[in-house]
C-alpha cells in the first residue's frame, strides 16, 4: 500500500504526525532571556543550578565547622573541669590590680584574669597594690599578696594526692589548705626555709632582704631552714648521700609555729648558718681525709662546730621562744601573732574553698559611682567594679562603701552568673568628695585594662576594675 | 503582520540592559508563538526529549534576538531562524552526548544499537517518527524542513547549503526511506 503512496500523501502523513505536547511558555522564555543576558541575576529558585549546590555546600560546611567548634569547646571545657576537679589545675577566682602568669616553658609574662586556670610549672607574680586569689577546688584557697612571685612546682601527685609545693621567691602568700588526708603534703619553700603544714591557715612572707616569716592562726606549721652548703658538700664529694640527708633532716630541727604565733628566719641568720655549716664540713672533711661517711656522730659534730662558728644571734623583742636555748630557737625565733599578720590571715577561710569545679559562677559587682570599697562577708575585696568567682549555693553578704555615700549592703545566694549594681546615695551628713581619691590600681579582667591613676591619699588600699568604663 | 515587519519593529527598539521595551516584547512574543511549533517538532524529530526540545527553541530565539541587529531584514527570516534552530539542535546533541561519552557523528549518521535504544525511547509515538530519526543527517534535515518549517524549496536550499536539485534528490531519498520502512513494518 505504501509503495503506491504519492509524495504529497506522504507529506500529509508526516505533517499529521507532529508533536503537540508542548506550548510556547513565554514566561519561561523571558526568564531564560534575562539569565542569558545577565547571568549574575540567575533566578535562585530554579532547581539544578550550580549556585544552589554551592549554597548548600557552604551551609553544610558552616554547620559542620560550627558543630566541630562547639564540640571542641565543650571538650576542652570538660578537660579543664576534670583537671580542676583532680587538682591538676587551679582557678583564678579573683584578681585585683596587676597579676601576671608565665606558663611552664614560656618566656613571656601574660596578664592573668579571673577564670583563668593555672597548672604545675606556672609562675604567678603580682604588682604593687595588687593581689589575686587562687582556688584549688576541694583542696584549698591561696591569696598571693602584692609584689609577690610564686612558682607552682607541684600540685598533686600521680595518685591524685595533694602534693603541693609552692616556691615563694618574694612577697607574701596566705594559704588555707583543706584538711589533708593520709599521703597528702603541702609546703611552701622560700630561698632560706621550708614551711610544711597539715590542715591549717597560715601565711609565708619573704621581705626585700630575704627574711622569711611564717604566721599561723589555725593548726600548726613546721618551719625548717634550707642549708645550701650541705648540698654543695655533697656535690663536692665531702659528704655521701646518706650523710647529707641525715644532716638536712636533723642538723636544724623544724620549728613548730603554733596558732597565734609567727616565726621569722632572717636572711642574715640563714647566711650565717650556711657559712658556719660550710666551715664545719670543711674542717670535718679535712680531718676525715676526704668524704665523710660516718653518720653516727656527724650531726652532733657539725652542730658543735656551727655553734662555735655562728655569730651571736641578737635576742629578738617579743620573742616567746624558750629563751633561745636551742640552736633552732635562736635562729628561728617565734613571736606572738601580730595584728597585721592576723588581718592578712583573715583574708582566706575554709568556707572559701570551693567543692565543685563545674558549679562556679562569676559575680560582677558594679557601683555608681565607681571606685567604692567592696567587702564580701566582711573581707576587703578591692574596689568596684569587680569580678569574683563563687560556688553555686553560697550565701554571701556584700557591702559597698564610699566616702560621702551611704553604705550599700545586700545578701545574695549564688545561683547563676550575677550582676550586682549598687546605686550609692549621697550621705546626708557627709560632704561628697569632688574627685575619686581612692583609685590607685586596677583589677585585671579577661577583657581589657584601663589606665591606673596614681594614689592620692595614703592608708586605704583601693583598687579599680579595668572594665573600660572607668 | 509579515515577518519582515516584525523584525523591523524589533530592530527599531532594541533591548537595553536585559529588557526590551513593552511594544517590542509583543512583537517578539508573536514571532515566538508563530514558529514555536515548527522549531519544537524539528527538535523532537532530531531525537530531543521534550525538555531539551523546549530549551532548543528558547535558545534559538535568544540567539536570534541577540543577533537581530546584524540581521539583513531584506532577506527572509524563516531560513535564518531554522538554520539557527538546526545549529542549536546539533549543539544540544554535542552537549548531551558529551556527558554520555557518545560520538555525535556516529549518532547523526547510522545510529548504533545503543543509540537505537535511546532513539526508540525518545520516539515511541509512532513507527513513522522512528523512521525519520534514523535517516542520514542531510536527508532528515531536508525532510523536516520541508514538512515542519513551511520553507520553500529555495529557502530550504539556502538553509541546507545545497542546490535546489540536490534538495529534490534528498527529499526523494527521504521519502523512499519512509515508504520502505513502513512497508517493512507492515510485513
Amino acid at each position: 500500500m505504501t509503495s503506491h503512496m504519492s509524495d504529497l500523501e506522504l507529506e500529509k502523513l508526516i505533517r499529521s504526525s507532529s508533536f503537540n505536547d508542548s506550548d510556547p511558555d513565554l514566561n519561561k522564555f523571558w526568564r531564560k532571556w534575562r539569565n542569558s543576558v545577565n547571568p549574575d541575576h540567575e533566578e535562585v529558585y530554579m532547581p539544578g543550578k550550580k549556585g544552589g549546590f554551592i549554597v548548600v555546600w557552604v551551609v553544610c560546611f558552616i554547620i559542620i565547622a560550627a558543630g566541630g567548634w562547639f564540640g571542641l569547646t565543650k571538650y576542652s571545657e570538660m578537660v579543664k573541669l576534670q583537671k580542676i576537679d583532680k587538682g591538676e589545675a587551679i582557678v583564678v577566682s579573683m584578681v585585683v590590680g596587676d597579676a601576671e602568669v608565665k606558663n611552664q616553658g614560656a618566656t613571656v609574662w601574660k596578664p592573668m584574669a579571673i577564670e583563668d586556670t593555672l597548672q604545675m610549672g606556672d609562675t604567678v607574680r603580682t604588682a604593687a597594690d595588687s593581689y589575686c586569689e587562687l582556688q584549688m577546688v576541694k583542696r584549698g584557697v591561696f591569696r598571693i599578696e602584692s609584689s609577690s612571685e610564686v612558682y607552682l612546682a607541684t600540685l598533686v601527685n600521680e595518685n591524685d594526692n595533694v602534693n603541693s609545693k609552692l616556691k615563694l621567691d618574694k612577697g607574701q602568700l596566705v594559704l588555707k589548705p583543706n584538711k589533708l588526708k593520709t599521703g597528702d603534703s603541702f609546703q611552701v619553700e622560700t630561698s632560706t626555709a621550708v614551711a610544711a603544714v597539715r590542715g591549717t591557715r597560715f601565711s609565708v612572707g619573704v621581705n626585700d632582704t630575704g627574711d622569711t616569716t611564717v604566721a599561723v592562726d589555725e593548726g600548726a606549721v613546721s618551719l625548717q631552714p634550707v642549708i645550701p652548703s650541705i648540698d654543695a658538700a655533697l656535690t663536692n664529694g665531702k659528704l655521701d648521700q646518706t650523710t647529707s640527708q641525715d644532716l638536712k633532716n636533723n642538723l636544724i630541727k623544724p620549728v613548730i609555729v603554733s596558732p597565734g604565733q609567727q616565726a621569722s628566719f632572717t636572711k642574715t641568720n640563714s647566711d650565717n648558718l650556711n657559712s658556719a655549716v660550710s666551715k664545719a664540713l670543711d674542717k670535718i672533711s679535712a680531718n676525715a681525709g676526704g668524704q665523710v661517711t660516718d653518720t653516727t656522730n656527724i650531726v652532733s659534730e657539725v652542730k658543735s662546730e656551727v655553734a662555735s662558728n655562728l655569730p651571736p644571734v641578737p635576742q629578738s623583742s617579743g620573742s616567746i621562744s624558750n629563751n633561745n636555748s636551742s640552736l633552732e630557737d635562736s635562729l628561728i625565733p617565734t613571736q606572738k601573732l601580730s595584728d597585721d599578720s592576723a588581718k592578712i590571715l583573715n583574708q582566706v577561710s575554709a568556707d572559701m574553698i570551693m567543692s565543685n569545679a563545674s558549679a562556679m559562677y562569676k559575680i560582677d559587682v558594679n557601683s555608681d559611682p565607681e571606685g567604692a570599697e567592696l567587702y564580701i562577708d566582711g573581707v576587703d575585696k578591692g574596689i568596684t567594679p569587680s569580678e569574683i568567682i563563687f560556688e553555686k549555693g553560697k550565701q554571701i553578704s556584700i557591702k559597698i562603701s564610699k566616702d560621702g555615700y551611704s553604705d550599700f549592703t545586700k545578701d545574695v545566694i549564688i545561683d547563676s552568673q550575677m550582676n550586682i549594681n549598687a546605686e550609692l546615695t549621697v550621705s546626708t551628713n557627709v560632704e561628697v568628695p569632688e574627685t575619686n581619691t581612692n583609685t590607685v590600681a586596677q583589677i585585671q579582667t579577661n577583657t581589657n585594662t584601663a589606665p591606673v591613676a596614681p594614689p592620692q591619699t595614703g592608708g586605704t588600699c583601693c583598687r579599680q576594675k579595668t572594665s573600660g568604663r572607668a | 503582520m509579515e515577518d519582515v515587519q516584525i523584525i523591523k519593529e524589533i530592530k527599531a527598539h532594541p533591548f537595553s540592559g536585559s529588557a526590551f521595551p513593552d511594544e517590542t516584547r509583543d512583537y517578539i512574543e508573536e514571532l515566538y508563538k508563530r514558529y514555536y511549533s515548527q522549531c519544537y517538532n524539528i527538535s523532537r524529530y532530531y531525537g530531543m526529549k521534550k525538555h531539551d526540545a523546549e530549551e532548543v527553541v528558547q535558545d534559538s530565539f535568544i540567539k536570534v534576538l541577540k543577533r537581530i541587529g546584524s540581521f539583513d531584514d531584506s532577506r527572509p527570516f524563516k531560513p535564518y531562524l531554522f538554520k539557527i534552530v538546526l545549529n542549536t539542535v546539533r549543539d544540544k546533541y554535542r552537549e548531551n552526548f558529551k556527558h554520555s561519552h557518545a560520538s555525535i557523528d556516529s549518532l547523526l549518521d547510522e545510529p548504533s544499537e545503543e543509540q537505537q535504544i535511546l532513539i526508540d525511547s525518545f520516539h515511541t509515538k509512532s513507527l513513522f517518527h522512528s523512521i525519520i530519526i534514523k535517516m542520514p543527517e542531510k536527508v532528515k534535515e531536508v525532510v523536516l524542513l520541508r514538512n515542519f518549517s513551511g520553507l520553500l524549496i529555495e529557502e530550504i536550499s539556502e538553509v541546507a547549503g545545497v542546490g535546489r536539485r540536490q534538495i529534490h534528490n534528498l527529499l526523494n531519498k527521504g521519502y523512499e526511506i519512509i515508504k520502505r520502512g513502513l512497508e517493512e513494518e507492515n510485513k
